[in-house]
């Protein structure tokens, strides 16, 4: 003990000095940056709101910030409509079947973001997939352009953000306790109300954080709606990039980012007020 | 509320799972407003048993009887049966209240009629404060009080408990043993109590049935079973049995058998039973034995009694009892327990000591 006192060399001690190099990355590479952004976006060109009245003065760009919010708001209920059978079922279901749907769920992570947009490019465009199947069908005579476009925005979003929206929920369901399910079913509430009454409430803290998640990562996507959105569905990400690297306006660019950041840090601010007001008795029960 | 238990019969119940018999054909009847035990290691189809009832495993054959109504083919929310769950299973984002009142709201019965039951029914269980909070502020003893109450506010003429008791501590136990025993008598359904603890089901139910791979060994009161136990599982499962080996028979007058033993001479009573094809072994109580320091029991034989003397392995003092392990030639060390401890001294280990019971304490049983 008192050797270690000498040298000065305590376990606490150390692990705070580990803490250093990470934070001084954290902030070098992500602070300071972000800083950097939300400075410049009151002083280029000069000092002062210019670049946030060309914002929000009306015109294109807030189009787009509303175009982005909305997107992100249908690909999000998009998700959670999707998922939440999804989950369920494999909530439900034990051993190798459960790690094999696990496995389809995470494999599509694997594969890269532009890889999987450029492959509903090829679904979507004039001579695609789709558009062949809907001639071969006779529901349509000629090939609808798809692309650039909403639609095709949307489900390329919905497929890239499910894993995101799928994986909280089956961490929620999987810890819900099946016989509070069949307490409810002796008390005499048929699988249905059950489900109503005990599951779903249950659920809803992995359905929040899913939601949250799509949410947030939705307003600031940028390869998807780059790739297949094109300047009909231009989304807040895609206008910045535009603006800092082909107009270099970099102080609007600054303005549109830092309104992005406020709106993301705002909807998690909400998130967890409503997650601890809704769940402040059992969220953190057994 | 305190309406009468309802009869339950079971007859030819079964279940299989493809080739597996979880639960061999079982009839069961129990009587109204009865308290009435499944007891038997795990895997022994108590549980299953009590699914059946329930409605969670639907049997493969046989009648389940309420009163005469064959409900085995009914899904569990149409039965109409209360059941308490071992770990509670009270729903966590419902309030104490809300708990107790899930059942009343499915029947949508008016809210003030709601208020009142929920009231009472926290009055019946004493904890008449506890109903805004949250099940998870409450301990363990406390959310199986609710969780009785949950079960029993809707009125149900039969009522399921599986270990409820299970997840608490052992003091708890024994004063929630009594807790349901008193609500029991307030609410006056008809009790399926399933527990792998004999004590406590010896110490709650009218009647128990012991039960091993997926049937019923045995069934009777609690005396019945600790006095006259069938076998020696049923022996061994429902308090302690020393079991002494048989060799041969000696000889025979009246209710008692001469048996001898690879530790001497045992008279025994043999209920009709005939120890000559040696699948029969003696079962003595640990409690029925008397325990005296060898050289001040020399005067005190009594005739008629079994005697064995040895040495003494190993004694423990328990809360109200001394707990001795003899050793004697040519058997298994033999458990004593003594209960009137009050004037007597302890033995030591190593101590030289004569053991005597006598021939009625000692049954002969058909050996596993």
């Amino acid at each position: 003990m008192a050797s270690d006192k000498s040298t000065g060399w305590t376990a606490t001690a150390f692990y705070r000095w580990l803490l250093v190099a990470p934070l001084a990355f954290v902030g070098l590479f992500f602070l300071w940056p972000i800083l950097n952004v939300i400075l410049r976006s009151f002083t280029d060109p000069s000092l002062g709101v210019v670049n946030y009245e060309r914002v929000f003065g009306g015109g294109p760009y807030l189009k787009v910030l509303w175009i982005t919010v909305e997107t992100a708001g249908i690909v999000t209920i998009l998700c959670a409509l999707i998922a939440y059978p999804v989950a369920y079922v494999i909530s439900r279901v034990r051993g190798s079947m459960m790690s094999l749907m696990m496995a389809f769920v995470v494999v599509s992570l694997w594969t890269s973001v532009v890889i999987r947009s450029y492959a509903w490019m090829v679904v979507f465009q004039r001579k695609g997939v789709l558009n062949q199947f809907l001639i071969a069908a006779d529901i349509v005579e000629r090939p609808i352009s798809f692309l650039p476009g909403t639609l095709a925005v949307n489900v390329g979003m919905v497929h890239i953000m499910l894993p995101f929206m799928l994986l909280p929920m089956l961490a929620t369901m999987r810890t819900i306790d099946r016989t509070l399910i069949a307490a409810a079913e002796v008390m005499g509430a048929n699988p249905f109300v059950a489900f109503r009454k005990v599951f779903f409430p249950l659920s809803l803290p992995g359905l929040g954080a899913g939601a949250a998640l799509v949410f947030m990562m939705s307003l600031g996507f940028f390869i998807t709606p780059a790739l297949l959105g094109g300047p009909r569905h231009m989304m807040a990400a895609v206008l910045i990039e535009q603006q800092a690297n082909r107009l270099l306006d970099w102080g609007l660019a600054s303005a549109l980012s830092t309104v992005l950041l406020l709106l993301t840090t705002s909807i998690y601010l909400v998130y967890l007020r409503v997650m601890k007001s809704a769940g402040g008795g059992f969220a953190h029960g057994r | 509320m305190t309406e009468q238990g309802a009869e339950l019969k079971l007859s030819g119940v079964e279940k299989r799972y493809g080739k597996v018999e979880a639960l061999r054909p079982t009839d069961l009847e129990l009587e109204r407003g009865e308290f009435f035990s499944l007891i038997g290691p795990s895997g022994s189809g108590k549980t299953t048993l009590l699914g059946a009832v329930a409605g969670f495993t639907p049997p493969t054959r046989g009648r389940i009887e309420v009163d005469g109504v064959d409900m085995a083919a009914l899904p569990p929310y149409k039965r109409e049966i209360g059941m308490v769950f071992q770990n509670y299973a009270l729903f966590p984002h419902l309030t104490v209240f809300e708990n107790i009142a899930f059942p009343l709201r499915l029947r949508k019965l008016p809210e003030s009629e709601i208020r009142s039951r929920v009231m009472q029914m926290l009055e019946t269980v004493r904890l008449p404060d506890v109903g805004g909070r949250m099940p998870t502020q409450l301990s363990g003893g406390q959310q199986q009080r609710i969780a009785l109450a949950r079960a029993a506010v809707y009125g149900p003429r039969i009522l399921l408990m599986d270990e409820p008791l299970g997840a608490l501590d052992k003091n708890l136990r024994e004063e929630m043993q009594f807790e349901i025993k008193e609500f029991h008598a307030k609410v006056g359904a008809t009790v399926l109590y399933v527990t792998h603890d004999q004590d406590e089901a010896a110490a709650m139910s009218d009647r128990i049935a012991i039960m091993r791979q997926g049937g019923i060994v045995q069934l009777g009161t609690p005396r019945e079973l600790y006095e006259h136990p069938l076998n020696e599982f049923a022996a061994c499962f429902l308090g302690n049995a020393n079991l002494l080996e048989v060799v041969r028979e000696t000889g025979r007058s009246g209710d008692y058998v001469e048996v001898e033993t690879p530790a001497g001479p045992v008279r025994a009573i043999h209920e009709g039973k005939d120890a000559s094809i040696g699948n029969q072994v003696l079962c003595v109580r640990p409690e029925s034995i008397s325990i005296e320091p060898e050289d001040a029991a020399i005067g005190s034989v009594s005739t008629g009694a079994n005697r064995l003397s040895g040495r003494i392995a190993d004694a423990t003092f328990t809360a109200g009892s001394f707990r001795y392990v003899v050793d004697v030639e040519g058997t298994t060390p033999i458990a004593v327990r003594l209960t009137s401890i009050r004037q007597s001294e302890m033995l030591k280990p190593g101590d030289r000591v004569a053991l005597q019971w006598t021939a009625d304490a000692t049954l002969m049983i058909p050996k596993e």
